[in-house]
């Protein structure tokens, strides 16, 4: 029955036919058996071509043998690779989240077009120079790799004014602590949790350029007051030094904590510890 | 022809409707869950400074793919070297030199090795194709190539991951064979499962 089947016109891939062809090893099936075992698997045989495959399935242990090891390379591919849409969904935030730095086809108009309106020399050659200063700033953030990462970082008492403007309002939320545990992992290679502190309400996470292009930022309140935990890897070089009455810092392994909390109230980052 | 350069929330907003597919491309070249974002990250910033280069109109995924491949590429050379030059670099065994298979290796991770046999478009491909539930369409608009190219690529590399981890299975049943027979590259569990292994964990899609 299958041999019938083969025989008739399949849709036969086209590319590189220099290639070695791979149906070489595989143990007797030959190149169209192994194609409908793919497009078995896909879901892509048509209705008649199915029932004829799955009557050559029943008699044929071998052609079994590649249907169940193509089922599970595909579920083992889909397990082990499958994007995460929470980090897909930070970088994508943190773009619009991005500093104006990084729009210089409008910052450069903004410099050069009121030059038109003037023909003053002194003025024509400072705006001269503001475009050529403008211009290097602008290449220098256009080079792609290390220099790419050129961004201008905030303090973390603006980030935090700023969060607290913007109503505390996460991009990503973990509901149990093995989420909160993953997402720290995944952001900052290890894992975190926070010990339960009464008063403390932990609501999200968001993302700013404070140490790094890459800062995460936990919101949370503690009595109803906004504190904001700001995290990076310490290799990024954050100064430990927290010259603000309240803000403090930590070093958590390799994760440098940093928080910024309202007036008058205690530090959480005791609370704070690795998962072992 | 000349067209306004998309402002930062419409590349914003193509960058998110695309981003599994960029990733998908990150990951083809790096071989890793952990470094592929770190890459896509990077990407997305010099994608959103270079902006005013895309053409509207165009593949905004084929564009923004150049952008993740070429990052990862610089990405993957500056981790070689550094490895190279690390102490754990100089203990890799040589990577031509004969390297018996773990049979205690766990079956993801030989999938894995076998995928990082195949050359990066071919990769890509059946990733877009399996992990993403890719149309062969939307395959060949993202990676600009024609339909019946990505589903060569896919067919093929399907085949080749099939036979090497059968050809793997049925020595281990026998206790004979080592990676070179079973068709896995010897040493490339090491480099790529390395990264797949971390960061699995299950995260909040919020």
């Amino acid at each position: 029955m299958l041999e019938r089947l083969l025989r008739e016109p399949t849709r036969e891939p086209t590319g590189d036919s220099t290639a070695p062809d791979p149906s070489a090893a595989l143990g007797g099936l030959g190149r169209s058996s192994a194609e409908l075992v793919e497009r078995f698997v896909d879901g892509t045989l048509s209705d008649r071509e199915r029932l004829v495959f799955e009557k050559s399935l029943e008699i044929d242990a071998a052609l079994c043998e590649h249907v169940a090891m193509q089922r599970r390379v595909d579920a083992s591919l889909r397990g082990k690779l499958q994007p995460s849409d929470l980090v897909l969904k930070h970088i994508a935030a943190s773009l619009v989240a991005a500093d104006d730095a990084l729009a210089p086809a409008e910052a450069s108009k903004s410099v050069i077009l009121p030059a038109k309106k003037k023909i003053n020399w002194l003025r024509a050659a400072a705006l001269v120079a503001v475009a050529v200063s403008g211009y290097f700033a602008y290449s220098t953030i256009l080079t792609p790799g290390e220099e790419a990462t050129k961004i201008q970082l905030i303090a973390p008492r603006v980030a935090f004014e700023r969060e607290v403007g913007e109503g505390m309002q996460p991009y990503a939320v973990c509901t149990t602590s093995e989420e909160f545990a993953a997402y720290t992992r995944t952001q900052l290679g290890v894992a975190l949790k926070v010990r339960p502190i009464e008063g403390l309400a932990l609501i999200g996470w968001d993302y700013e350029s404070v140490f790094s292009r890459r800062t995460i930022v936990l919101l949370a309140k503690y009595h109803d007051k906004p504190i904001v935990v700001f995290m990076d890897k310490v290799d990024v070089g954050p100064d430990n030094t927290c010259s603000e009455h309240n803000e403090g810092s930590r070093v958590l392994g390799s994760i440098y904590l940093h928080e910024v909390r309202s007036e008058g109230m205690p530090s959480v980052l005791d609370a704070f510890e690795v998962v072992e | 022809m000349h067209t306004p350069p998309l402002s930062q929330s419409e590349f914003a907003q193509m960058f998110q409707e695309h981003a599994r597919a960029l990733w998908c491309v990150a990951v083809s070249v790096l071989g890793n869950r952990d470094d592929a974002e770190d890459v896509l990250q990077e990407s997305a910033l010099t994608g959103l400074a270079k902006r005013q280069e895309f053409v509207r109109g165009t593949s905004f995924v084929h564009w923004m793919g150049q952008v993740v491949r070429y990052t990862a590429l610089n990405e993957g050379r500056r981790r070689r070297i550094r490895k190279a030059s690390s102490v754990d670099g100089l203990q890799t065994p040589a990577s031509d030199g004969p390297v018996h298979a773990d049979r205690s290796e766990p079956f993801d991770d030989r999938v894995v090795a076998a995928l990082a046999t195949l050359d990066e478009t071919a990769r890509t491909c059946l990733l877009m194709r399996t992990v993403l539930d890719f149309s062969y369409r939307q395959i060949s608009e993202a990676l600009q190539i024609a339909e019946g190219t990505a589903m060569s690529h896919v067919h093929r590399s399907r085949m080749r991951m099939r036979a090497a981890l059968l050809a793997f299975e049925r020595s281990s049943a026998s206790g004979h064979g080592s990676n070179h027979e079973s068709g896995i590259a010897p040493g490339l569990s090491s480099g790529l499962s390395s990264g797949l292994s971390s960061g699995t964990g299950g995260t909040t899609h919020a």
